[in-house]
């Protein structure tokens, strides 16, 4: 229930949010080595006119990097919240069930495994649906394992524990592929594993909406159960849930999103479990509806400064994307913690 | 007995785990059943079944064998959803998350009645409020769950389970780790709860809180289940069989546990204040004395009320010793 003022409150937070995430879209939109002016940025954006080098910039290098950016944020965010409700645990994110592994064995085998296909020139890779095809199957594998699993297992936590595991047996494997790799492979696969939104075409942006949309929709069919599995399983059961359903449309949901932005961008580190937290802090609220709406906002946010950032503005060099967000998350993260040792100790 | 009456009923259940090298058994062939409106105390030892058997009740736990029904339905036919209005359960451990405020947790109870995205409706606030201010936690409304006492918790769980409207009301171990106040606290408002039609079944290991508060107990022994008002158990002496030992002793007239004394020294006790004579004989008696007035040899202890002092005294033989206080007397004996 929320009386007038707290729903005004909620609101105005919401708007601010919103405000905030469409003011940085345009400076993240502006950012590049070529200097384009916010009145000429919105006449391009709507215009038709491919001839002109800027149209060229702005639609073929630009709005691809800065859409994906928003789609990260948004994707990893709210599979950030969504995993730290179903495991009931602050410090999990959207890779805590596998999927960024599974997606790194994809690479790792097309990269690694085959260099020699591509006469030791793998770099032409990066972006390519080779790649994000190979990215795409190895996170389903690992969907597909783990909801195989989850039917079997009871206890949420016996299931992170195997997720953590599987992602330490799958780096096993792309250790021993890379210890045998070449270097110009190798230097392939982990720039990759840095992550970047730059190497995303226009082409492909559609690709990425069909698969983070339905993510948002399950999304959003779950945040009522959600709300009630925060007091555990057993309480949820006897208020009507289906945990199994709910466990597998969570994790369906989850992989769709985290899968998606992973096979394009690669696995980009921290978002996901700070942006939740950021969000809890802001709204005071444990509701799940208020949650993954300013997280999808917030996320936009935190994934657009990051971008801002990674340019490193009046540089020609742009920073590996997964450095600045491991920066940017890893204070948001301890902050947690002692917040928690906070309360125990008071 | 009428059938209509009985809120749950259980038939020929045996309760227990299923394992690879086969079952174990906790209860077996329990036929017992809850009469509408009825508070039912479940007692037994740590380990003995309590919360698995309330955990079939509320259909987190499978039975061996046998059925369960509610409202002469077999549980395993009801929809989840038909299931949660008409049966609340709290657990012994409450997760939650960290900014959950009170508010926000009782609201959860409608989450049978509302739509998929769980709007409430002004009937759903109504009955929210309604349920915060019988459990009298009304104006912790905005607090975080965090942030209140263990007792004013667990007033959240049953406002909860109260804005969930259902008839019957399961709770295991209610009372665990809060002060005695509170205990009190929470089984007289499930009393109370009682009164104005609910049926309640909780487990505790709160015996004389149990005793004096339930209509009905259910007293596990050994894979069985006696049942009955506390009275009736504590006269046929069933509570007493299951809970006393060499080292503790069931009073048959409070209901309260003692320690088993061997008492080998006598002394004789006389006051006319009766507050005092109980408490007086309750310091005696751990002091090791047994007390006996018919022998004129012993010692004499008495205690009056002078004004707004009390005095004990101690006569034997040739002298009398007068002390202030309990401790003092017993410290001379």
């Amino acid at each position: 229930m929320l009386n007038p003022v707290k729903r005004n409150n909620v609101l105005l937070k919401i708007s601010i949010l919103v405000l905030l995430a469409f003011v940085l879209f345009w400076i993240d939109l502006s950012m590049g080595s070529a200097q384009i002016s916010f009145s000429r940025l919105l006449s391009l954006l709507f215009s038709t006119d491919q001839h002109s080098s800027e149209w060229f910039t702005v639609h073929i290098f630009r709005l691809p990097r800065v859409l994906t950016a928003v789609f990260v944020g948004i994707a990893l965010s709210v599979s950030g919240l969504q995993m730290q409700t179903v495991f009931r645990n602050p410090l999990a994110g959207p890779y805590v069930l596998g999927i960024s592994s599974g997606a790194s064995l994809g690479v790792a085998l097309v990269v690694l495994g085959f260099s020699g296909y591509f006469a030791g020139n793998v770099f032409f890779l990066s972006g390519s649906w080779l790649l994000v095809t190979a990215a795409w199957l190895g996170s389903a594998l690992v969907l597909f394992i783990i909801l195989m699993v989850s039917f079997r297992v009871r206890d949420i936590m016996t299931l992170l524990i195997l997720g953590i595991m599987f992602a330490s047996g799958i780096s096993a494997i792309i250790s021993i592929l890379q210890y045998f790799s070449g270097e110009s492979a190798l230097k392939a696969f982990v720039i990759w594993t840095m992550g970047s939104v730059s190497n995303v075409s226009r082409e492909q942006i559609p690709v990425i909406l069909a698969g983070i949309i339905p993510g948002l929709i399950i999304a959003l069919l779950v945040v009522k159960s959600s709300n009630a599995i925060q007091l555990g399983e057993s309480h949820a059961k006897t208020l009507g849930i289906n945990i199994i359903r709910y466990r597998t449309l969570v994790f369906v949901s989850t992989s769709l999103l985290t899968g998606t932005v992973t096979a394009f961008c690669g696995p980009i580190g921290f978002i996901g479990i700070a942006v939740p937290h950021i969000c809890r802090m802001i709204f005071q609220t444990s509701r799940q509806g208020i949650l993954l709406i300013s997280s999808i906002f917030t996320g936009t946010s935190v994934m657009l400064i990051s971008d801002i950032v990674s340019q490193f503005p009046g540089s020609e060099s742009i920073l590996p994307i997964n450095a600045v967000t491991s920066l940017l998350g890893i204070p948001v993260v301890i902050w947690i913690i002692f917040r928690k040792q906070k309360l125990i100790a008071a | 007995m009428d059938e209509l009456n009985h809120i749950v009923s259980l038939h020929e259940a045996s309760v227990g785990f299923r394992s690879r090298s086969g079952n174990i058994v906790l209860l077996e062939n329990l036929n017992l059943q809850v009469k509408s409106g009825e508070l039912t105390g479940l007692i037994g030892r740590n380990g003995a079944g309590k919360s698995t058997l309330l955990r079939c009740i509320v259909r987190l736990h499978r039975l061996l064998h046998g059925s369960v029904t509610l409202k002469n339905r077999n549980i395993q036919d009801i929809h989840p959803n038909e299931f949660a209005q008409v049966l609340a359960y709290v657990s012994s451990g409450l997760e939650y998350s960290e900014t959950m405020t009170i508010l926000e947790m009782v609201s959860l109870g409608r989450y049978p009645y509302t739509n998929w995205i769980g709007k409430l409706l002004p009937e759903d606030n109504r009955l929210i409020d309604d349920a915060l201010v019988q459990v009298g936690i009304n104006h912790l409304a905005k607090r975080k769950l965090s942030e209140v006492s263990d007792g004013e918790r667990q007033k959240a769980m049953i406002a909860r389970t109260l804005a969930q409207n259902t008839d019957l009301i399961v709770l295991d171990e209610p009372t665990a780790f809060l002060d005695l106040p509170s205990k009190y606290d929470i089984i007289s408002l499930l009393h109370e709860l009682t009164r104005k039609g609910k049926t309640v079944i909780y487990s505790t290991h709160d015996l004389n809180i149990a005793l004096r508060f339930s209509d009905k107990i259910w007293l596990i022994d050994n894979k069985n289940v006696h049942d009955g008002s506390p009275e009736d158990l504590i006269l046929d002496k069933t509570i007493a069989g299951i809970f006393e030992s060499d080292k503790i002793l069931l009073n048959q007239t409070t209901g309260d546990f003692e320690i088993r004394k061997h008492l080998t020294r006598k002394l004789s006790l006389k006051c006319e204040n009766p507050h005092l004579l109980h408490w007086t004989r309750q310091a005696l008696q751990r002091a090791g004395y047994e007390i006996d007035n018919n022998r004129a040899d012993l010692p004499l202890v008495t205690a009056e009320q002078i004004d707004n002092r009390i005095i004990w005294k101690i006569q034997r033989l040739n002298e009398t010793l007068v002390f202030e206080s309990i401790y003092d007397m017993l410290s001379s004996l």
